[in-house]
C-alpha cells in the first residue's frame, strides 16, 4: 500500500486559496496534500484586513504556516516588475501594481530555490498568467479540492457545498465551475 | 457550530474556468508524484544491498543506467510473478 502521508509537498501559498480554506472551514484538506505553505511577509496584512489573522497565526504556530523571510532588495525589484505585469493583464480587476504585490511577491517566495516549493497556490487570473509566464506550476483551491474527491475524500454533495460556502461569503467562483468540479471530481 | 465568516480575497478577479481547474488538479498529481518518486528513490537507494547490486548490473553491462535496471527489475518480477498475480485476482 503506498505511503501516502509521506507524499506531501512543499508549496508556496497566495492569500486566495487559504482564504477560501477558511470560508469553508477545511483547512485539513490542504494539510491532506502539503507539508509546508510558504506566505511573504506582505500577505499578512491581508489576512489581518479579510478577518483570518487569528486563524492564520494558528497554523504558523502549527509550522504548517511558514512566514519566508523578508525579501532582499532585489526580491522587491523583482516583485514590483511582477506586479506591474499582473496589473497590466487584461483580466486584472486592479490596474494599480501595488495592489498586486503581495501575490507578486508570493511568486518570488516561490521561486527561492532554497525552499524547494514545487507548486504555487494562486487562485488570481491575472497573476497565474504571469506566474505561467516565469515557470512556475500553479494550482489553486477548487483544484485542491478536485483532487481530494479524486482520492474518494469528498463525495459530489460536498464538493458542492463547500465550493458554495466560498461563494455565499463571495469568493468568485462562478456555478459553473462548481457544477465541473462537481460532476468531474466528486466521487 | 457557527462558522466565522472571512471576507473574499479579490471578489472581482476574474473567474477561472473549468480548463483552469483541470490543469490545477493535474499539476498537483504531478506535484504529489514527484515527491512520490523521491521518497521511493531514497528509501530504496538507501539500502546497501541495493546500492551494491546496482553497481554489479552496471559494472557487468546488463544495464545502462540505474533507472533502467530498477525498471527492469521490476518488469521481471511482474512477469515472474504474474501467475501467482492472476490467481490471487
Amino acid at each position: 500500500m503506498p505511503n501516502e502521508e509521506a507524499d506531501k509537498t512543499t508549496v508556496a501559498c497566495n492569500t486566495g486559496p487559504l482564504i477560501s480554506a477558511f470560508q469553508c472551514g477545511r483547512v485539513d484538506l490542504l494539510k491532506r496534500y502539503f507539508k509546508r505553505l510558504y506566505i511573504a511577509p506582505s500577505q499578512v496584512a491581508e489576512f489581518e484586513k479579510h478577518g483570518a489573522g487569528e486563524e492564520l497565526r494558528d497554523l504558523i504556530r502549527e509550522e504548517f504556516v511558514v512566514l519566508a523571510e523578508a525579501l532582499t532588495a532585489n526580491e522587491k525589484e523583482r516583485a514590483e516588475m511582477l506586479a506591474l505585469r499582473i496589473a497590466a493583464q487584461p483580466s486584472s480587476g486592479d490596474p494599480d501594481y501595488r495592489g498586486h504585490l503581495p501575490e507578486a511577491e508570493a511568486m518570488v517566495v516561490a521561486a527561492r530555490p532554497e525552499l524547494e516549493c514545487t507548486l504555487i497556490l494562486l487562485d488570481e487570473l491575472a497573476a497565474r498568467v504571469v506566474a505561467v509566464e516565469e515557470g512556475l506550476r500553479i494550482t489553486g483551491f477548487p483544484g485542491v479540492v478536485g483532487r481530494a474527491g479524486l482520492d474518494g475524500l469528498l463525495t459530489k454533495n460536498d464538493i458542492r457545498h463547500l465550493l458554495g460556502l466560498c461563494q455565499q461569503q463571495g469568493t468568485h467562483y462562478s456555478n459553473q465551475l462548481i457544477e465541473h468540479v462537481v460532476e468531474a471530481y466528486g466521487r | 457550530m457557527r462558522m466565522k465568516r472571512i471576507a473574499p480575497h479579490e471578489p472581482q478577479a476574474a473567474l477561472l474556468s473549468a480548463e483552469d481547474i483541470d490543469r490545477d488538479v493535474a499539476s498537483l498529481s504531478e506535484a504529489l508524484i514527484e515527491e512520490r518518486a523521491r521518497r521511493i528513490a531514497r528509501n530504496v537507494l538507501l539500502r546497501s544491498e541495493i546500492r551494491q547490486i546496482l553497481e554489479n548490473l552496471l559494472e557487468s553491462g546488463a544495464c545502462e543506467n540505474e533507472e533502467e535496471a530498477i525498471a527492469r527489475g521490476l518488469k521481471i518480477l511482474s512477469v515472474a510473478l504474474s501467475p501467482a498475480l492472476e490467481g490471487s485476482r
